[in-house]
């Protein structure tokens, strides 16, 4: 005999908990939302420290001779401005981003390691406490530069530099926990129906920024492993005297380096394919070829890395074989321009704030990859290196791309995690403030660069003097935009007009389509159907 | 995912009841000596320049992935297993063997579909008999268990 009995409500599980109150809802949250928060926050608050590190340069810079700041102070400064925001800011941004995004667009409850989610968060801010840290230390901070080359970082560091190794150590281990996390999320999690070619291109950004991570950060592991044991233990890595080679220290760092770039960029690209679709309400162009080009420009981020060391003294084979490999990336980068431009040809485009920071993206970032372009190229880099010219290029394509494909994120996504619109007057200010003096403070660098000023110096000729007046106001009023920005994002947390749950006309997407804005703290734990 | 045999030896019914997964144990195993073997490459090329302090980073690291990736991919292979003829109703629950197994008497078998959370939105099928119960099918969605509840029933009211 046998008997289905049908309860009516019966009790709430333990599933259905909301987070627990208090600080300590932050410390041992496992919830992916809440890590992502965390994230972002950190990332913010990154951004601003080495932000006002930048402010430092800047004004030192705003005119020739040393007005503010000693020499050793400057080179401290730009070290751990450089440190900063690659590990601090920009990375953790878009960590917390796939925190908060990934789980929600594969339909998946969380991230597959929610534990260790944690961990690889709260590592974070002991890291950069104990890097900052350095800067009060008997000796100063590093002043190596964010490359960090030997013999500058082996032989002439200061003592605090074991200080850096240790908190460069922790930042891997965070990213690679990050990175494990989530591969096994996407490979495991996706809901029914999610095949790997239905994902979003977000989601496919990531896993192979994942990828990347887990292939190079045990090169950076090595690398400040091998400066540690040459600083202390006897070994001769990096140092000639001792049968070593400091170049061999420049081939492992950008072996590691420039696949780092793409570990910031790649993320980026797959924000700029979500928001122009939705604003030019039309699928996205070429979705397949959009898979294929992150792919390769991934796979050809391992083949490139000695295009930043042309000066050394490498044989013309070897340079030409790094230019033609250089170049090569500009077809899948030229691949995805074109199709977010395809993208936008005849759709109904309207112009809201996630939009013209995406439009901001394309055309910005169009132009770092046009002088990363003339920078590959290995004659002409030989004048163009080390000189402000390469800072002009890679500022252009972390701000005005990295860091812009951010904030267009933030204002696309805010209001699905909280519910509530930004203020959309205030986020055009944002962008138009943001964009006239990003320009204002880079683009001038290109100038003063071709013209063979130097890099990481505090004091410069005259000749190059009201360029560099320029670039610092630039730089002032872009910081001072970001502060401005930091009022709309509390703003926006606080209040605001109550977004509906598809947010935007044109989105489309799980988080979209299947959640309510903003999202239950447990959200998808019945997996979505998708068609 | 819910598959169902006719058992051959006798007039009984097998549910074989697996979690969602988005990718077979075969493709891990793929993707994962395809990671391997890419840290390995780049470990052993810096080995032969005289770095040889990358490669057991990477080994540490793969070692981590591949943790990572078994227990997660531990939770989403488990499967359940009903079997049910006209004398006995065994359940049975593991990853690649039985870990836990239930036997009851098919005639006094009750299953209990239980309906909580926010208007229902929550279920719970729970499989057993004289105060013994098991939970089955626990990370099913819900038209899953839906399709679960009726088909164990009408298999109940056959056998």
């Amino acid at each position: 005999m046998s008997t289905e009995i049908t309860h009516g409500d019966v009790h709430e599980e333990h599933h259905d908990h909301g987070p627990d109150k208090g600080l300590m809802r932050w410390v041992t949250t496992t919830n992916h939302k809440d890590i992502g928060t965390l994230y972002l926050w950190l990332a913010f608050i990154m951004l601003l420290v080495g932000g006002a590190m930048a402010m430092v340069i800047r004004l030192e810079l705003f005119q020739p001779g040393l007005q503010w700041v000693e020499p050793q102070f400057f080179n401290q400064m730009t070290t751990l401005h450089g440190l900063i925001m690659v590990f601090g800011a920009i990375m953790p941004a878009f960590v917390g981003l796939a925190n908060w995004l990934v789980p929600i667009m594969i339909g998946a409850p969380d991230m597959a390691l929610p534990r260790m989610n944690n961990w690889s968060f709260w590592i974070l801010p002991f890291a950069f406490t104990m890097l900052a840290s350095t800067l009060f230390m008997e000796g100063g901070g590093p002043a190596f530069g964010w490359t960090f080359y030997a013999p500058l970082s082996t032989t002439f560091a200061p003592d605090s530099t074991d200080f850096f190794i240790f908190a460069v150590h922790l930042m891997g281990i965070s990213s690679v926990m990050g990175a494990i996390n989530v591969i096994a999320t996407i490979l495991n999690m996706r809901a029914p129906g999610m095949t790997l070619m239905k994902m979003p291109l977000f989601v496919w950004t990531w896993l192979i920024t994942a990828y990347l991570l887990i292939a190079v950060m045990p090169v950076l592991a090595g690398v400040v492993t091998m400066m540690l044991t040459d600083r202390h233990f006897g070994t001769s890595f990096f140092d000639a005297a001792g049968g070593g080679d400091p170049v061999l220290f420049q081939h492992v760092f950008w072996f590691f380096g420039h696949p780092e770039v793409y570990i910031m960029i790649l993320p980026a690209f797959g924000i700029i394919s979500a928001i122009v679709p939705t604003f030019a309400r039309k699928p996205l162009f070429g979705y397949s070829s959009m898979v294929y080009a992150s792919a390769s420009i991934a796979l050809l981020s391992f083949m490139v890395w000695a295009h930043h060391m042309y000066t050394v003294g490498m044989p013309v084979a070897g340079e030409l074989y790094f230019m033609y490999a250089t170049i090569l990336i500009s077809v899948p980068t030229g691949v995805k321009v074109f199709n977010w431009v395809a993208t936008m040809w005849r759709g109904s485009m309207t112009f809201e704030t996630p939009m013209l920071w995406a439009l901001g993206f394309i055309i910005m970032f169009t132009i770092g990859g046009f002088s990363g372009l003339m920078l590959g190229v290995a004659p002409v880099d030989t004048q163009y290196h080390d000189t402000y010219f390469v800072v002009a290029h890679f500022h252009y394509v972390l701000v005005t791309g990295a860091l812009f494909s951010i904030i267009a994120a933030f204002y696309y996504w805010v209001p699905k995690w909280t519910g509530h619109m930004y203020d959309e007057r205030l986020g055009k200010i944002h962008f138009w403030w943001s964009t006239i003096s990003v320009n204002l403070l880079f683009f001038p660098q290109h100038f003063v660069g071709l013209a063979g000023m130097p890099r990481r110096i505090p004091d410069y000729s005259l000749q190059f003097a009201e360029f560099n007046a320029i670039s610092s106001i630039g730089g002032f009023a872009f910081g001072l935009a970001q502060v401005f920005f930091l009022y709309i994002v509390i703003k926006t947390i606080r209040g605001g007009v109550k977004a509906t749950d598809k947010v935007w006309e044109g989105a489309t997407g799980l988080e979209f389509e299947q959640l309510p804005s903003p999202p239950p703290y447990h959200s998808f734990t019945v997996a979505p159907q998708v068609k | 995912m819910i598959n169902i045999d006719k058992v051959s030896s006798g007039n009984g019914y097998r549910f074989v009841i697996l979690p969602n997964c988005s990718i077979s144990w075969r493709q891990l195993v793929v993707f994962y000596l395809l990671t391997c073997l890419l840290a390995l490459a780049i470990g052993l090329l810096f080995t032969f320049g005289g770095m040889w302090l990358v490669l057991p980073f990477s080994g540490l690291e793969m070692m981590a992935l591949g943790t990572a990736l078994y227990l997660t991919s531990r939770k989403v292979h488990r499967r359940e297993v009903i079997t049910l003829d006209s004398n006995r109703v065994t359940i049975e629950k593991g990853v690649s063997r039985v870990d836990q197994s239930w036997e009851f008497k098919t005639a006094g078998t009750r299953l209990i579909d239980e309906k909580y959370g926010a208007a229902g939105s929550r279920r719970k099928l729970v499989l057993g008999a004289y105060g013994r119960y098991v939970e089955i099918g626990e990370f099913l969605d819900n038209l899953e268990k839906d399709e679960l509840a009726f088909r164990l029933k009408d298999c109940i009211i056959r056998v």
